[in-house]
């Protein structure tokens, strides 16, 4: 079925986009990215969504400025290893 | 004697003669019940009432469709049509389902007085506006306050400035009130600040009590000298000035995916991969049942755990550059799918 769908749907300018793009996919650099950017994006987040709270005031967020800032540095210095193990066994899952 | 009776007897004469005639006009005439003034005034309460009952009618219909923000106007309205729009809908819904309303309402309404015209839809929107603003206000009192303002556009691309006001209440809760919209012809500097001002006087607020304003980072509204901050703190020194952390965030994140080269690589074969397998319904279909079986598989194995919001149907999630947090929304999604798309693009 899928490859009806895939005869059927795609002409080549998109085929061709398939075949670069399984090939990024496949990559260790761009796994090892979304992974790293992930880890980055969770800070942010929680960090943007307890700016958005309503009874947030202005020292409060500075003060919230200063961990996330924290946990970044703490993310530069230390957590690396933990990054590359997490990305390995995301790779042998798949 | 005998004479007067005669002659009185002669004055009453028969049935129909005049004194009878005026006799029975007098007492009709006496009877308070059937005077004139009674009728009219019986009539005057009966179509008070009723109209009162249609009027509540009308205003429950726009309070529910206010209140769930629903449009009011259907496609086609005229009496023959089949569906004749929210508001008329739900005045026939109600009508059909009580008497006293089927009583006043639509072909049992005076003609000329049926409450249902456009006019009267705005009329009783723009009183609830009032009614509500005017809570806002009162429950505002006297303390002090912030306004955060933003341009928007509707659908009909006309530009307006929105206006929230930031404030304690009695309580000591903050709260955050939409105090309206104010239509604009352009956006320049001096424009805003006079809108603002009739705004201010319109609700009888008092620029003096106001103690910060909250923009995004347009130099209209925060330029230093001539933009809308610094003139609100020339009036008044107080009303200091905060750009949204939050916006601020969102602008350092949007930066990083575009000028960091290999973040920005990474955004864009994203973008790539959603479109190509988001493009066609068939495409998604495939990706979902693998999704779904893999859900399953894994709640039968244990590996996954079941619960109420957990292993939603999830869509692909685009990011947008105006979307607080939607770059992490599509990374989360896309490596929860990673497998399937990849199988999918591999086959």
């Amino acid at each position: 079925m899928v490859e009806i769908i895939r005869e059927d749907m795609m002409n080549s300018e998109q085929r061709t986009k398939v075949v670069v793009l399984t090939g990024i996919m496949e990559s260790f650099n761009f796994v090892f990215m979304l992974h790293c950017l992930r880890r980055i994006l969770v800070v942010t987040n929680k960090f943007s969504q307890a700016l958005q709270r309503k009874d947030q005031d202005i020292e409060n967020a500075i003060s919230l400025l200063k961990t996330s800032k924290e946990q970044f540095k703490m993310m530069r210095e230390n957590d690396w290893e933990s990054l590359l193990e997490e990305v390995s066994s995301f790779l042998h899952q798949i | 004697m005998k004479k007067e009776e005669e002659r009185f007897d002669l004055h009453i004469g028969k049935s129909n003669s005049s004194h009878n005639a005026a006799q029975i006009k007098c007492e009709n005439l006496m009877n308070e019940k059937q005077s004139i003034m009674t009728l009219l005034y019986e009539q005057t309460v009966k179509s008070q009432s009723d109209y009162r009952t249609q009027l509540n009618v009308s205003i429950e219909c726009a309070y529910f469709l206010l209140h769930q923000g629903l449009p009011f106007r259907g496609h086609d309205e005229c009496e023959c049509s089949s569906n004749q729009g929210n508001y008329l809908e739900l005045l026939h819904f109600l009508s059909r389902n009580n008497e006293a309303i089927k009583r006043v309402t639509f072909s049992e309404a005076p003609k000329h007085n049926k409450l249902t015209s456009l006019d009267i839809q705005k009329d009783i929107t723009q009183a609830a506006t009032k009614e509500i603003t005017n809570v806002i206000i009162k429950d505002l009192g006297n303390s002090l306050f912030l306004i955060l303002i933003d341009e928007s556009r509707d659908i009909s691309i006309k530009e307006q400035m929105t206006v929230v006001l930031r404030y304690v209440d009695n309580n000591g809760h903050i709260m955050e009130r939409f105090l309206g919209i104010q239509h604009m012809s352009d956006t320049i500097v001096s424009s805003l600040k006079a809108a603002i001002e009739a705004l201010f006087s319109k609700h009888g607020l008092n620029i003096s009590r106001l103690r910060g304003q909250g923009y995004d980072g347009a130099s209209n509204m925060r330029g230093e000298f001539n933009g809308l901050k610094a003139l609100i703190l020339n009036n008044n020194p107080s009303a200091y000035y905060v750009h949204c952390f939050a916006h601020r965030l969102q602008l350092t994140l949007v930066a990083v995916t575009k000028k960091h080269n290999e973040v920005g690589d990474v955004f864009n074969f994203i973008s790539s991969i959603i479109n190509i397998v988001g493009a066609s319904c068939k495409r998604m279909e495939v990706i979902r049942e693998k999704q779904y079986a893999r859900i399953i598989e894994g709640l039968e194995n244990g590996e996954i755990s079941s619960g109420r919001g957990l292993n939603q149907e999830t869509s692909l999630g685009r990011y947008g550059d105006t979307r607080w947090g939607s770059h992490y929304v599509t990374i989360f999604r896309l490596l929860a799918m990673f497998y399937q798309f990849f199988m999918w693009l591999r086959l």
